[in-house]
């Protein structure tokens, strides 16, 4: 068992890795870069190695005969968990709970390995240790190389640490890490200024999100005494805790998952992060930050399932966002855009997933997205470094011959994300699809039709999806030579490193989802990845929401054939429309021109939110600047003159008062009074004898009379 | 003797009053002079001889001739052009008027003036050494002491001390008027 | 004769004396006046001398005339003095006391 008590050093390694490249990478930037790229590789490499043992353990392990843990290891056979507990962190004492009990409550150092965090381990070790290969060819030519590799050998740490996290604040932890390493790796070129303030719109877009996901904390610490994951979540469905703290905690946990997982309305930083490095987009932006919001309500899903609010919050705002991401990216002509908001629009899917209480197939529907948009974006990044950094589709066409490697497995990722059968992503879009069509929302109950609206939104934008995605393939790789003859010359395939990972990736992305097959076509049975799955759940009726609704295995047919049909439907309109060049977007855009500039301009959110939230606060700063500056600024500077004047004063004082009145006018005064009396002294006896004379005689008149 | 008193006193009154308000010095001089001389003849009527004499001689006779020395050996031709006197004369003037008049009023009707004394009369006052009086006129008789040899007994008798002390200040004075009329000092 | 008219008459040239010198600004006939002003008390002494048929009063004159001459040297001293300096017998030019 000793795969387990070494869990700690999977997100250690990399962190290791971050630390040795970090200090002391600059010494190799100019001479042998091969060091840092082996410090690099190998330790997301071992740690890859380390998580895959680890997963490999977890799934051989007889629960019902378990063997001698290690001290510091708990199992949790229910839900199929073993607790590695590294060290007390804050140990916080009694303390009394909103509920009225005494909690003692310790936040430990407490890493967790189910069957969820092993998904998340599976996907981000394995997927991030292909782009650390592909990143290799990528940024050869590049400068800030080892930096490079610090953030993102960093990045790998925190995001570890974020899905292995046993309690909440551990898993806060890697929450903010992944959301500094992805602000360092957006501004990765700082130099310019729209990617330093990509970076800090994702930052501060985030941290606001993060503000939900605190206050919920702080709920949740209040009402539940503890912010341990498994306990929390046994608490809620237990019924311990008051409905309406539950679905508060749920909705401000889901507020940082928007910030995180970019849906509506936090989603704003995603399209703009764009501006880093492709693989930074590839591994943060498609396969792995972004889904650490699908993961926090999976993993909350005894919290979710008792609030029935919550849960359509969730659902409401991933069918939203799914559609109006879908719209966005239909006109888009960055290349790099166009996959930006299909991300948004993909984790839209997850969330709706999660949101009707499939929370099997939202996390089915992450790990097809990881492979396949991994793969997407890194194929977009070969055909950038192809077309020597151009992004713009519309000066690109005819590459298929040019880029086989790219083309190819671009071609494949494009259809697992269109939902076409046999790539994973049909099955894993399909399952969220189904489930939201049969869905109550749980013991909760939604409103009647609820889900089945969500389940709508879901259809439509699957369509919108196939018909973009593959407007983006005709228009990238077919269609007419746009290139611009000078780029033309250099357009050459992308080295091994980067083509390597490209195919591995293909693997994922076409097979990814056999595990995962519906329930009808195993005759009713459950499939590997439920069974895998359903340990994780809290709530008895969780694994089983879909038996809630009557169905028929007509109907799950029948929908299936729906997404099909749509997805089809998609990819003939875009073959239409853009295989050859033909004049008809160009004429659609003519005359439906208000709705191709309100989508081209992304509905002007940037817009709106810089008049309804950023300008206001700007004004609200020079306000405050003023106040500081003439008021508070102005009370110093009033101390100081009057201080200053009351000197003056005390100096006019001294000078006219003390001086001239005092010390001055006594002398004046004595001078007076003696130059009367110098009078008296004339010098001239006779006066002095006349004097004498006289007083003798008062003395005489006295004398002689009293 | 009252005619010829105030006869007297009308002399020294003139005399004095001629020293003070007289124009030139020297006529104050000779007016001090003529006052001595009254003076002298005051002290014969009240049986001073020995002091009259000394009056004369001394004052009258040393003192008034060294201050007619004094006055030729000062230029009065500038005295003569300036004012005599000071501009305090009328505040001194009133002063001295009320001094007199009401100091002398006092004196005057005092129980310490009020008794009679004889100027050579017949009467025998009484005196104090309890000696029997006789006519003024007639000299002394043999056995009793001329009034020289009276002041001579007080004089070396009780009074020597003063008199050694006394021949001591006219040595200082004698010094003193030296020094300051000395040339160079 | 009552000694009050002796007393008088020795009074009386004492005042004079005193106007004398405070009013003349010849400074001989200042000392002509101090002169006189022992003659006063002099006709003082040898009256009272007289009254109480003492010998002490006529002693006392005796000892007043040398008094007199002492100070009458002083005087003249002074006037020669003052004499030389100012070239005056001014007493109002001996103003270096002044102030």
């Amino acid at each position: 068992m000793t795969a387990i008590s070494l869990l700690w050093l999977i997100p250690v390694l990399p962190a290791l890795g971050a630390l040795l490249n970090g200090l002391f990478g600059w010494r190799f930037e100019h001479g042998r870069r091969g060091v840092i790229t082996a410090v690099a590789l190998a330790s997301t490499a071992l740690s890859m190695l380390l998580a895959l043992w680890n997963i490999v353990t977890l799934a051989t392990l007889d629960w019902a005969h378990l063997p001698a843990l290690p001290a510091n290891v708990t199992a949790d056979a229910a839900h199929h968990s073993l607790s590695l507990h590294l060290a007390t962190w804050i140990p916080v004492g009694n303390f009394l709970t909103g509920l009225g009990h005494t909690g003692h409550f310790n936040v430990d150092w407490l890493f967790v390995l189910d069957p969820l965090s092993s998904i998340m381990l599976f996907v981000v070790t394995v997927v991030g240790f292909l782009i650390h290969v592909y990143s290799v060819g990528y940024m050869a030519h590049d400068t800030g190389y080892f930096r490079y590799f610090t953030y993102l050998n960093l990045f790998m740490a925190m995001m570890l640490t974020l899905v292995l996290g046993g309690n909440y604040l551990v898993m806060f932890i890697g929450w903010e890490g992944v959301g500094l390493c992805s602000y360092l790796l957006i501004g990765f070129y700082y130099t310019k200024d729209f990617c330093a303030d990509a970076g800090k719109k994702a930052f501060l877009t985030n941290r606001i999100g993060d503000m939900g996901f605190a206050a919920g904390l702080m709920l949740m610490l209040y009402w539940f005494g503890t912010l341990n994951m498994a306990q929390v979540n046994s608490m809620a469905v237990s019924g311990a805790v008051p409905g309406w703290v539950i679905t508060a905690i749920a909705i401000l946990l889901f507020v940082g998952a928007t910030g995180k997982s970019a849906q509506i309305p936090l989603y704003v930083w995603l399209p703009d992060a764009m501006a880093g490095p492709t693989p930074v987009s590839a591994l943060i932006h498609a396969a792995t930050m972004v889904t650490s919001g699908v993961y926090l309500v999976a993993r909350s899903n005894g919290l979710y399932t008792m609030s029935p609010e919550a849960l359509m919050v969730v659902a409401g705002v991933g069918g939203v966002t799914a559609l109006y991401a879908a719209s966005i990216a239909l006109v888009q002509n960055d290349i790099k855009k166009v996959l930006a908001y299909s991300t948004v629009s993909q984790l839209g899917y997850m969330f709706m997933g999660v949101g009707v209480g499939a929370y099997a197939a939202g996390v089915f529907h992450l790990y097809t997205h990881a492979f396949f948009k991994g793969l997407l974006f890194l194929g977009s990044g070969a055909v950038i470094h192809a077309m020597s950094g151009e992004q713009d589709m519309r000066k690109m066409g005819q590459l298929w011959k040019k880029l086989p490697h790219t083309a190819k497995t671009f071609l494949i990722a494009t259809l697992a994300i269109s939902g076409v059968p046999l790539f994973s992503g049909f099955f894993s879009k399909d399952e969220i699809l189904w489930q939201a069509h049969v869905s109550s929302g749980g013991p909760g109950h939604f409103p009647a039709g609820y889900a089945q609206l969500v389940w709508i939104l879901g259809v439509v934008a699957a369509l919108l999806t196939a018909f973009y995605m593959f407007r983006l393939v005709y228009l990238t790789f077919f269609n007419s030579n746009r290139v611009d003859p000078e780029v033309e010359h250099h357009v050459h395939e992308a080295p091994k490193w980067m083509t390597i990972p490209l195919w591995l990736l293909a693997v994922g992305a076409f097979a990814g989802g056999y595990i995962g097959l519906p329930k009808i076509w195993l005759g009713g049975h459950e499939n590997t990845w439920e069974k895998w799955f359903s340990p994780v759940l809290f709530h008895p009726h969780g694994a089983a929401l879909e038996h809630a609704v009557e169905h028929s295995a007509a109907a799950e047919w029948g929908a299936m054939g729906l997404s099909v049909l749509v997805a089809l439907a998609g990819i003939a309109l875009a073959t239409l429309w853009y295989y050859r060049e033909t004049g008809t977007p160009s004429r659609l855009a003519a005359t439906f021109k208000v709705p191709y500039r309100i989508l081209l301009n992304k509905y002007f959110m940037d817009e709106i939110y810089s008049a309804m939230f950023i300008r206001p606060l700007l004004r609200l700063c020079e306000g405050l600047w003023w106040w500081d500056r003439w008021i508070v600024d102005g009370v110093v500077n009033g101390v100081r003159n009057l201080t200053v004047g009351a000197s003056y004063g005390s100096l006019a004082v001294d000078r006219y008062v003390v001086d001239g009145a005092g010390v001055n006018g006594t002398a004046a005064t004595f001078k007076w009074f003696s130059r009367l009396n110098r009078k008296v002294q004339t010098g001239q006896f006779q006066h002095y004898a006349l004097g004498v004379v006289a007083g003798f005689v008062l003395l005489m008149v006295w004398y002689l009379y009293r | 003797m009252t005619l010829g008193w105030i006869l007297l006193s009308i002399l020294i009154g003139v005399c004095a009053l001629g020293v003070v308000f007289a124009r030139s010095p020297i006529s104050s001089a000779i007016s001090l002079l003529v006052c001595f001389m009254g003076v002298a003849i005051l002290y014969l009527a009240l049986r001073a001889e020995f002091v009259a004499a000394v009056q004369v001689l001394v004052y009258a006779g040393g003192i008034m001739v060294l201050y007619l020395f004094g006055i030729m050996l000062v230029d009065n031709d500038v005295l003569r052009l300036t004012r005599q006197v000071h501009y305090q004369a009328w505040p001194v003037f009133v002063l001295v008027l009320v001094l007199f008049l009401w100091m002398g009023h006092k004196l005057y009707h005092s129980d310490y003036t009020a008794q009679p004394l004889t100027v050579a009369a017949a009467t025998a006052p009484v005196s104090p050494s309890g000696e029997s009086s006789r006519s003024a006129n007639a000299p002394p008789a043999t056995g009793e002491s001329t009034n020289p040899q009276k002041v001579a007994g007080v004089l070396y008798g009780d009074f020597l001390y003063p008199f050694e002390a006394a021949s001591v200040l006219l040595l200082v004075a004698v010094v003193g008027a030296v020094f300051l009329a000395k040339k160079e000092v | 004769m009552s000694t009050a008219a002796f007393v008088m008459l020795g009074f009386l040239l004492f005042c004079l004396g005193l106007f004398g010198v405070m009013a003349r600004r010849n400074f001989i006939v200042v000392l002509l006046s101090i002169e006189l002003i022992f003659a006063g008390a002099g006709i003082n002494f040898i009256a009272f001398s007289a009254l109480w048929h003492n010998m002490a009063g006529q002693v006392f004159t005796i000892f007043l005339i040398a008094i007199a001459a002492g100070e009458a040297a002083i005087g003249l001293g002074l006037l020669i003095a003052l004499y030389r300096l100012k070239h005056t017998a001014n007493v109002d030019e001996a103003r270096e006391l002044k102030g």
